[in-house]
């Protein structure tokens, strides 16, 4: 009897708990670390780098993607060689979604031309339009893209003709854009 | 009203499954409290409140704007990369309006089945109003907390303790209609009603 009653406080106690959480869980689809190195090959350290942003740098980001960077979480990080030079950089940030959040990153050269980029993590709700997309390595289409042009959402993972699947191949697209805008305004002020 | 316990067999077993049904997703819902913990009210508040446009990554904002004309300046530290993957869990607005539309309809309609069951239970008008109350007063605090925390970071802690209270009293409403539940359904039924059945 003992035991039904603490089976039965288990249960009654239970539903408060997940009150306190109200997580939605995200799927991590690659660890952002490993993202970073593999995406810097000749990178021997890596820093963070924290921007400040001028009034037109700020402005010229709104007019190119639509986006205040301040409004959202961005991080960036730098790889660098012995010598000290600049081989590549790596902008993470969070996209949202009618269905849930995209974390998007992307690799640059030094040239900002782009290496790489990736959905790093993503809402277990919009998984199931996004993962079409990852398949045979998707978004390696950007790959080489010049930091001036904008990348072509129609170019991802073009078999895949779902419309929320093409909802979100716009969502990471923009992302990718929005990386763009914040490499251009990085590059400028580490000079 | 009351009449529960005087119902027939399938009546009874399906008010009693249902609560035992509700409370095996109570315990998956604590095993995902277990994964994305916040227990107290400070942590509560630390999700909610910390980082108002937070993300699932941890953060780094950008440390600020200059005023119109003046260049933007880049500062760099060195970082353990290892650090990046540190899983840090918040609720940012957008997460936390999905969050709301998502939670509140199944409060609902969990709170109008309790107090469906309630109705039958042999208890006063008083008590049974109580149950009522508390079944749809829990979750609005628990919510009214999360936003508040939200809103006003200033005073994230007393609202992470409202959703806290919240959360608890939720299990409590769940806790008194199931124990008077088997109680009264199962466990102090008279024998002459049991032959009635």
């Amino acid at each position: 009897m003992r035991k039904v009653r603490a089976v039965l406080l288990a249960l009654s106690l239970a539903p408060a708990l997940p009150a306190l959480a109200h997580v939605t869980p995200n799927v991590e689809l690659l660890k952002k670390g490993e993202f970073v190195q593999q995406s810097l090959p000749g990178a021997t350290r890596f820093l963070e780098q924290k921007l400040t942003f001028g009034g037109g740098d700020l402005a010229a980001v709104k007019k190119a993607t639509g986006w205040t960077p301040s409004e959202e979480d961005v991080r960036i990080y730098v790889g660098r060689n012995a010598q000290g030079e600049r081989v590549g950089t790596v902008v993470l940030l969070w996209m949202a979604s009618e269905h849930g959040p995209v974390g998007v990153g992307v690799a640059f050269g030094g040239d900002g031309k782009i290496l790489r980029a990736a959905v790093t993590d993503i809402g277990s709700e919009p998984l199931a339009w996004v993962r079409p997309l990852l398949q045979g390595d998707g978004l390696a289409t950007w790959n080489g893209l010049a930091l001036d042009t904008a990348p072509d959402a129609a170019k991802v993972a073009p078999q895949v003709t779902g419309r929320m699947s093409r909802y979100y191949a716009e969502v990471i697209a923009q992302g990718v854009a929005r990386a763009q805008a914040v490499e251009r305004v990085s590059l400028t002020a580490a000079k | 009203m009351g009449g529960l316990r005087q119902a027939p067999f399938e009546v009874r077993l399906a008010a009693t499954l249902f609560l035992l049904l509700l409370g095996i997703a109570d315990l998956f819902g604590a095993w995902e409290v277990k994964n994305f913990a916040a227990f107290t009210p400070r942590a509560v508040a630390a999700t909610v409140a910390a980082e108002r446009e937070a993300s699932p990554m941890p953060a780094m904002k950008m440390a600020g704007v200059n005023h119109a004309g003046m260049a933007s300046t880049a500062e760099e530290h060195v970082v353990d990369l290892s650090t990046l993957d540190r899983p840090r869990h918040t609720i940012s607005r957008d997460l936390l309006v999905q969050d709301t539309h998502v939670h509140i309809p199944a409060y609902a309609l969990t709170a109008a089945a309790l107090s469906l069951v309630v109705f039958g239970l042999r208890l006063s008008s008083r008590a049974r109003s109580a149950v009522v109350l508390l079944a749809f007063a829990a979750p609005l605090a628990d919510f009214v907390g999360l936003w508040g925390a939200h809103l006003f970071p200033a005073a994230a802690l007393l609202f992470g303790t409202l959703t806290v209270a919240g959360g608890f009293a939720m299990g409590l409403a769940y806790l008194f209609v199931l124990v008077l539940t088997l109680a009264q359904c199962w466990l102090s039924r008279p024998r002459e009603e049991d032959s009635h059945a």
